[in-house]
Protein backbone atom coordinates (compact mmCIF):
# COMPACT_ATOMS: atom_id res chain seq x y z
CA UNK A 1 0.00 0.00 0.00
CA UNK A 2 1.56 4.01 -0.57
CA UNK A 3 1.89 5.90 2.22
CA UNK A 4 -0.24 8.13 4.33
CA UNK A 5 -0.69 11.28 2.34
CA UNK A 6 -0.89 14.59 4.10
CA UNK A 7 -4.68 14.56 3.30
CA UNK A 8 -5.48 11.72 4.91
CA UNK A 9 -3.18 12.54 8.28
CA UNK A 10 -5.41 15.85 8.33
CA UNK A 11 -8.67 13.89 8.45
CA UNK A 12 -7.40 11.83 10.97
CA UNK A 13 -6.39 14.35 13.47
CA UNK A 14 -9.58 16.38 12.60
CA UNK A 15 -11.98 13.10 12.85
CA UNK A 16 -13.32 13.46 9.61
CA UNK A 17 -13.02 9.74 8.68
CA UNK A 18 -15.41 6.94 9.02
CA UNK A 19 -15.08 3.56 10.43
CA UNK A 20 -13.70 2.08 6.84
CA UNK A 21 -10.94 4.57 6.48
CA UNK A 22 -9.78 4.61 9.72
CA UNK A 23 -9.23 0.68 9.44
CA UNK A 24 -7.23 1.41 6.60
CA UNK A 25 -4.82 4.11 8.25
CA UNK A 26 -5.15 1.52 11.70
CA UNK A 27 -4.20 -1.56 9.65
CA UNK A 28 -1.54 0.38 7.56
CA UNK A 29 0.63 1.45 10.51
CA UNK A 30 1.00 -1.92 11.91
CA UNK A 31 3.24 -2.24 9.33
CA UNK A 32 4.85 1.14 7.97
CA UNK A 33 7.21 2.85 10.81
CA UNK A 34 7.33 5.48 8.81
CA UNK A 35 3.65 6.43 8.40
CA UNK A 36 3.83 5.32 12.42
CA UNK A 37 6.28 8.41 13.08
CA UNK A 38 4.32 11.19 10.84
CA UNK A 39 1.07 9.92 12.78
CA UNK A 40 2.60 10.70 15.55
CA UNK A 41 4.43 13.92 14.58
CA UNK A 42 1.25 15.32 13.65
CA UNK A 43 -0.22 14.33 17.30
CA UNK A 44 2.40 16.35 18.69
CA UNK A 45 1.68 19.24 16.54
CA UNK A 46 -2.14 19.09 16.94
CA UNK A 47 -1.94 18.81 20.44
CA UNK A 48 0.63 21.05 21.69
CA UNK A 49 -0.99 23.87 19.05
CA UNK A 50 -4.03 23.08 21.56
CA UNK A 51 -1.97 24.76 23.84
CA UNK A 52 -0.19 27.52 22.62
CA UNK A 53 -0.24 30.53 25.27
CA UNK A 54 -1.78 33.21 25.62
CA UNK A 55 0.10 36.80 25.50
CA UNK A 56 -0.68 38.49 28.45
CA UNK A 57 -1.31 42.43 28.35
CA UNK A 58 0.30 44.89 30.66
CA UNK A 59 -1.78 45.81 33.61
CA UNK A 60 -4.46 48.67 33.65
CA UNK A 61 -5.08 48.11 30.21
CA UNK A 62 -8.73 48.55 31.35
CA UNK A 63 -8.52 51.62 33.19
CA UNK A 64 -6.68 53.13 30.46
CA UNK A 65 -9.31 52.49 27.75
CA UNK A 66 -12.06 53.37 30.03
CA UNK A 67 -10.64 56.91 30.90
CA UNK A 68 -10.74 57.12 26.54
CA UNK A 69 -14.49 55.84 26.78
CA UNK A 70 -15.49 57.99 28.81
CA UNK A 71 -15.29 61.48 26.70
CA UNK A 72 -16.95 59.72 23.78
CA UNK A 73 -20.17 58.23 23.76
CA UNK A 74 -20.97 55.56 20.72
CA UNK A 75 -22.65 57.19 17.83
CA UNK A 76 -26.41 56.79 17.68
CA UNK A 77 -26.93 55.75 21.52
CA UNK A 78 -29.00 58.13 23.65
CA UNK A 79 -27.66 58.18 26.97
CA UNK A 80 -30.18 58.11 29.64
CA UNK A 81 -28.67 59.91 32.84
CA UNK A 82 -28.93 57.42 35.81
CA UNK A 83 -32.17 57.69 38.14
CA UNK A 84 -31.80 57.63 41.74
CA UNK A 85 -34.34 55.25 42.38
CA UNK A 86 -34.67 55.92 46.07
CA UNK A 87 -35.24 59.57 45.55
CA UNK A 88 -37.80 59.16 43.15
CA UNK A 89 -39.30 56.66 46.22
CA UNK A 90 -39.18 59.36 48.69
CA UNK A 91 -40.60 61.95 46.45
CA UNK A 92 -43.54 59.71 45.34
CA UNK A 93 -44.62 59.08 48.93
CA UNK A 94 -44.17 62.16 50.45
CA UNK A 95 -46.62 62.87 46.94
CA UNK A 96 -49.00 60.12 48.02
CA UNK A 97 -48.65 61.30 52.21
CA UNK A 98 -50.00 64.86 51.04
CA UNK A 99 -52.50 63.91 48.87
CA UNK A 100 -54.20 61.34 51.70
CA UNK A 101 -53.93 63.87 53.56
CA UNK A 102 -55.97 66.66 51.87
CA UNK A 103 -58.69 63.57 50.29
CA UNK A 104 -58.89 63.20 54.50
CA UNK A 105 -59.38 66.87 55.41
CA UNK A 106 -62.02 67.18 52.88
CA UNK A 107 -64.00 64.02 53.48
CA UNK A 108 -63.98 65.58 57.53
CA UNK A 109 -65.55 69.13 56.05
CA UNK A 110 -68.40 67.51 54.09
CA UNK A 111 -68.77 64.99 57.50
CA UNK A 112 -69.11 68.12 58.99
CA UNK A 113 -71.01 70.22 56.73
CA UNK A 114 -73.43 67.63 57.20
CA UNK A 115 -73.92 67.12 60.76
CA UNK A 116 -72.83 70.59 61.81
CA UNK A 117 -74.46 74.12 62.38
CA UNK A 118 -73.52 76.47 60.02
CA UNK A 119 -72.34 78.26 63.64
CA UNK A 120 -69.61 75.46 63.72
CA UNK A 121 -68.88 75.67 59.74
CA UNK A 122 -67.62 79.22 60.72
CA UNK A 123 -64.57 77.92 61.64
CA UNK A 124 -63.50 76.29 58.14
CA UNK A 125 -61.94 78.22 55.95
CA UNK A 126 -64.12 79.14 53.08
CA UNK A 127 -62.38 77.26 49.61
CA UNK A 128 -63.10 73.92 51.77
CA UNK A 129 -66.55 74.80 52.46
CA UNK A 130 -67.26 75.50 48.50
CA UNK A 131 -64.78 72.11 47.68
CA UNK A 132 -66.82 70.37 50.80
CA UNK A 133 -70.08 70.23 48.47
CA UNK A 134 -68.45 69.35 45.13
CA UNK A 135 -66.84 66.35 47.38
CA UNK A 136 -70.31 64.95 48.59
CA UNK A 137 -71.60 64.49 45.31
CA UNK A 138 -68.13 62.30 44.27
CA UNK A 139 -68.33 60.51 47.39
CA UNK A 140 -71.60 58.96 46.60
CA UNK A 141 -70.50 57.95 43.55
CA UNK A 142 -67.81 55.61 45.22
CA UNK A 143 -70.69 54.32 47.72
CA UNK A 144 -71.25 51.84 44.73
CA UNK A 145 -69.46 48.33 45.62
CA UNK A 146 -69.00 47.48 41.91
CA UNK A 147 -66.71 50.19 41.83
CA UNK A 148 -65.23 49.59 44.81
CA UNK A 149 -64.17 45.90 43.95
CA UNK A 150 -62.57 47.50 40.60
CA UNK A 151 -60.60 49.84 42.19
CA UNK A 152 -59.57 47.23 44.95
CA UNK A 153 -58.33 44.67 41.74
CA UNK A 154 -56.74 47.55 40.03
CA UNK A 155 -54.87 48.30 42.80
CA UNK A 156 -53.80 44.84 43.76
CA UNK A 157 -52.77 44.13 40.06
CA UNK A 158 -50.32 47.79 40.26
CA UNK A 159 -48.85 46.75 43.24
CA UNK A 160 -47.83 43.03 42.46
CA UNK A 161 -46.92 44.46 38.71
CA UNK A 162 -44.72 47.21 40.71
CA UNK A 163 -43.23 44.57 42.84
CA UNK A 164 -41.85 42.16 40.13
CA UNK A 165 -40.73 45.28 38.06
CA UNK A 166 -38.36 46.26 41.64
CA UNK A 167 -37.54 42.22 41.72
CA UNK A 168 -36.65 42.44 38.34
CA UNK A 169 -34.35 45.02 38.33
CA UNK A 170 -33.14 44.20 41.72
CA UNK A 171 -31.71 41.25 40.89
CA UNK A 172 -30.24 42.79 36.86
CA UNK A 173 -28.54 45.07 39.45
CA UNK A 174 -27.13 41.91 41.27
CA UNK A 175 -25.42 40.38 38.85
CA UNK A 176 -23.69 43.01 37.12
CA UNK A 177 -22.37 44.24 40.71
CA UNK A 178 -21.27 40.32 40.47
CA UNK A 179 -19.57 40.61 37.14
CA UNK A 180 -17.23 44.02 39.15
CA UNK B 1 -21.76 34.66 39.07
CA UNK B 2 -19.77 35.65 35.53
CA UNK B 3 -23.45 34.58 33.67
CA UNK B 4 -24.28 37.90 31.97
CA UNK B 5 -24.55 37.79 28.25
CA UNK B 6 -22.67 39.55 26.05
CA UNK B 7 -26.03 41.26 24.70
CA UNK B 8 -26.91 42.17 27.97
CA UNK B 9 -23.91 43.55 28.72
CA UNK B 10 -24.13 45.79 25.69
CA UNK B 11 -28.02 46.24 26.01
CA UNK B 12 -26.94 47.91 29.53
CA UNK B 13 -24.48 50.22 27.86
CA UNK B 14 -26.78 51.18 25.23
CA UNK B 15 -28.61 52.14 28.38
CA UNK B 16 -26.32 54.61 29.36
CA UNK B 17 -24.11 52.52 31.78
CA UNK B 18 -20.91 53.43 29.92
CA UNK B 19 -18.79 51.68 32.72
CA UNK B 20 -20.34 48.36 31.94
CA UNK B 21 -18.37 48.10 28.25
CA UNK B 22 -15.13 46.82 30.71
CA UNK B 23 -17.00 43.96 31.33
CA UNK B 24 -16.66 43.42 27.56
CA UNK B 25 -12.96 44.61 27.16
CA UNK B 26 -12.04 42.46 30.55
CA UNK B 27 -13.97 39.46 28.73
CA UNK B 28 -12.26 39.79 25.13
CA UNK B 29 -8.68 41.92 25.58
CA UNK B 30 -6.37 38.60 26.09
CA UNK B 31 -7.67 36.66 23.38
CA UNK B 32 -7.82 39.53 20.64
CA UNK B 33 -4.23 40.64 22.05
CA UNK B 34 -2.91 37.38 21.47
CA UNK B 35 -4.57 37.39 18.08
CA UNK B 36 -3.22 40.90 17.49
CA UNK B 37 0.57 39.73 18.87
CA UNK B 38 0.46 37.10 16.62
CA UNK B 39 0.01 38.89 13.78
CA UNK B 40 1.67 41.67 14.60
CA UNK B 41 4.83 40.11 15.72
CA UNK B 42 4.92 43.08 18.16
CA UNK B 43 3.79 44.15 21.56
CA UNK B 44 3.80 47.84 21.25
CA UNK B 45 1.71 47.79 18.15
CA UNK B 46 -0.80 44.84 18.79
CA UNK B 47 -1.30 47.33 21.98
CA UNK B 48 -1.86 49.83 20.25
CA UNK B 49 -3.93 48.10 17.65
CA UNK B 50 -6.09 46.49 20.64
CA UNK B 51 -6.96 49.93 22.07
CA UNK B 52 -8.04 51.46 18.72
CA UNK B 53 -10.12 48.33 18.10
CA UNK B 54 -12.21 48.47 21.56
CA UNK B 55 -12.96 52.19 20.55
CA UNK B 56 -14.22 51.59 17.47
CA UNK B 57 -16.41 48.54 18.89
CA UNK B 58 -17.86 51.19 21.68
CA UNK B 59 -18.41 54.04 18.71
CA UNK B 60 -20.21 50.99 16.39
CA UNK B 61 -22.30 49.69 19.28
CA UNK B 62 -25.31 50.67 17.28
CA UNK B 63 -24.50 48.81 14.16
CA UNK B 64 -24.01 45.93 15.84
CA UNK B 65 -27.07 43.54 15.04
CA UNK B 66 -28.14 41.44 18.00
CA UNK B 67 -28.81 38.30 15.93
CA UNK B 68 -24.77 38.12 15.31
CA UNK B 69 -22.79 36.72 17.93
CA UNK B 70 -20.73 39.72 19.73
CA UNK B 71 -17.50 37.93 19.40
CA UNK B 72 -17.21 36.94 15.89
CA UNK B 73 -18.34 40.51 15.51
CA UNK B 74 -15.33 41.81 17.24
CA UNK B 75 -13.09 39.57 15.93
CA UNK B 76 -14.02 41.24 12.29
CA UNK B 77 -13.13 44.44 13.78
CA UNK B 78 -9.55 43.00 15.21
CA UNK B 79 -8.28 41.21 12.15
CA UNK B 80 -9.77 43.68 9.54
CA UNK B 81 -7.37 46.55 11.63
CA UNK B 82 -4.63 43.98 11.67
CA UNK B 83 -4.51 43.86 7.93
CA UNK B 84 -4.88 47.47 7.67
CA UNK B 85 -2.31 48.23 9.91
CA UNK B 86 0.34 45.96 8.25
CA UNK B 87 -0.43 47.56 4.80
CA UNK B 88 0.41 50.38 6.36
CA UNK B 89 3.20 49.61 7.36
CA UNK B 90 3.98 48.60 3.35
CA UNK B 91 4.91 44.83 4.94
CA UNK B 92 4.40 42.37 2.18
CA UNK B 93 0.17 41.66 1.16
CA UNK B 94 -0.69 38.47 0.94
CA UNK B 95 -3.37 37.32 -1.72
CA UNK B 96 -6.22 35.12 -0.14
CA UNK B 97 -4.06 32.26 -0.90
CA UNK B 98 -0.24 32.52 0.43
CA UNK B 99 2.12 30.61 -1.46
CA UNK B 100 3.57 27.73 0.06
CA UNK B 101 6.96 29.34 -0.12
CA UNK B 102 5.83 31.12 2.96
CA UNK B 103 5.18 28.38 5.29
CA UNK B 104 8.51 26.40 3.89
CA UNK B 105 10.38 30.04 5.19
CA UNK B 106 9.97 28.24 8.92
CA UNK B 107 12.78 26.15 8.27
CA UNK B 108 15.48 29.70 8.51
CA UNK B 109 14.11 29.73 11.85
CA UNK B 110 14.58 26.24 12.92
CA UNK B 111 17.72 26.11 13.93
CA UNK B 112 17.70 28.72 16.11
CA UNK B 113 14.61 27.94 17.69
CA UNK B 114 15.38 24.20 18.44
CA UNK B 115 18.45 25.48 20.37
CA UNK B 116 16.31 27.64 22.19
CA UNK B 117 13.50 25.17 23.17
CA UNK B 118 12.93 22.63 25.45
CA UNK B 119 10.04 20.39 24.34
CA UNK B 120 7.72 19.92 21.65
CA UNK B 121 5.48 22.76 23.68
CA UNK B 122 8.12 25.34 23.53
CA UNK B 123 9.12 24.78 20.14
CA UNK B 124 5.50 25.13 18.43
CA UNK B 125 5.05 27.99 20.17
CA UNK B 126 7.46 29.87 18.80
CA UNK B 127 7.24 28.41 16.02
CA UNK B 128 3.55 29.69 15.45
CA UNK B 129 4.96 33.11 15.87
CA UNK B 130 6.55 33.28 12.59
CA UNK B 131 4.16 31.72 10.62
CA UNK B 132 2.92 34.73 8.04
CA UNK B 133 0.04 36.64 9.50
CA UNK B 134 -3.04 34.80 8.02
CA UNK B 135 -1.64 31.66 9.35
CA UNK B 136 -1.12 32.39 12.67
CA UNK B 137 -4.30 34.12 12.95
CA UNK B 138 -5.99 31.39 11.72
CA UNK B 139 -4.00 28.98 13.90
CA UNK B 140 -4.93 31.14 16.73
CA UNK B 141 -8.61 31.14 16.25
CA UNK B 142 -8.95 27.48 15.64
CA UNK B 143 -6.92 26.54 18.27
CA UNK B 144 -6.64 29.28 21.25
CA UNK B 145 -10.24 30.23 20.85
CA UNK B 146 -11.77 27.42 19.96
CA UNK B 147 -13.40 28.65 16.98
CA UNK B 148 -15.51 26.84 14.10
CA UNK B 149 -14.37 27.16 10.62
CA UNK B 150 -17.75 28.68 9.70
CA UNK B 151 -16.79 31.58 12.56
CA UNK B 152 -13.41 31.85 11.05
CA UNK B 153 -14.26 32.62 7.57
CA UNK B 154 -17.28 35.28 8.86
CA UNK B 155 -13.87 36.67 10.51
CA UNK B 156 -11.29 36.74 7.79
CA UNK B 157 -13.75 36.56 4.89
CA UNK B 158 -11.82 33.62 3.56
CA UNK B 159 -14.03 29.97 2.44
CA UNK B 160 -13.68 27.54 4.40
CA UNK B 161 -11.99 25.28 2.15
CA UNK B 162 -9.18 27.99 1.76
CA UNK B 163 -9.13 27.90 5.80
CA UNK B 164 -8.85 24.38 5.59
CA UNK B 165 -5.47 24.80 3.34
CA UNK B 166 -4.06 27.08 5.48
CA UNK B 167 -4.37 24.68 8.69
CA UNK B 168 -3.39 21.60 6.81
CA UNK B 169 -0.17 23.73 5.75
CA UNK B 170 0.58 24.74 8.82
CA UNK B 171 0.26 21.91 10.52
CA UNK B 172 1.95 19.62 7.84
CA UNK B 173 5.08 22.31 8.01
CA UNK B 174 5.26 21.80 11.45
CA UNK B 175 4.79 17.85 11.52
CA UNK B 176 8.22 17.90 9.14
CA UNK B 177 10.43 20.06 11.74
CA UNK B 178 8.79 17.57 14.63
CA UNK B 179 9.86 14.36 12.55
CA UNK B 180 13.19 16.01 11.67
CA UNK B 181 14.35 16.35 15.56
CA UNK B 182 12.32 13.53 16.24
CA UNK B 183 9.87 15.49 19.12
CA UNK B 184 7.13 12.53 18.16
CA UNK B 185 8.76 10.47 20.59
CA UNK B 186 7.49 12.22 23.67
CA UNK B 187 4.26 10.23 22.37
CA UNK B 188 5.99 6.80 23.32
Amino acid sequence: MNHLTDETLNKYIDNEMDVHELNIVNEHIKTCEICLQKLKAQKVVDTNLRGISQFKLPEGFTENLMQQIAVIRPAGIHFKPQKSYLLRFIFLFLGLAILTFFILSLYEVSQSSSSLSADKLFWYPEFLKKISVEVNSYSALFKSQTISLIGGIFTFILLISAYFIYDSHRDFKNRLNNLR
Amino acid sequence: MKNLSDIEIIESVKRGNQADFSLLVDRYKERAYSLLRRMLKNDFDAQEVLQDCFLKAYRSLDSFRQDAKFSTWFYRIVYNSALTFLSSKRRKEENEMTSLEDVLELKSYDTQIYAESENAAQFINKMVEKLPEKYSAIINMFYMDDMSLDDISKITGLSIVNIKVILHRSRNALRELILKHKYYEELL
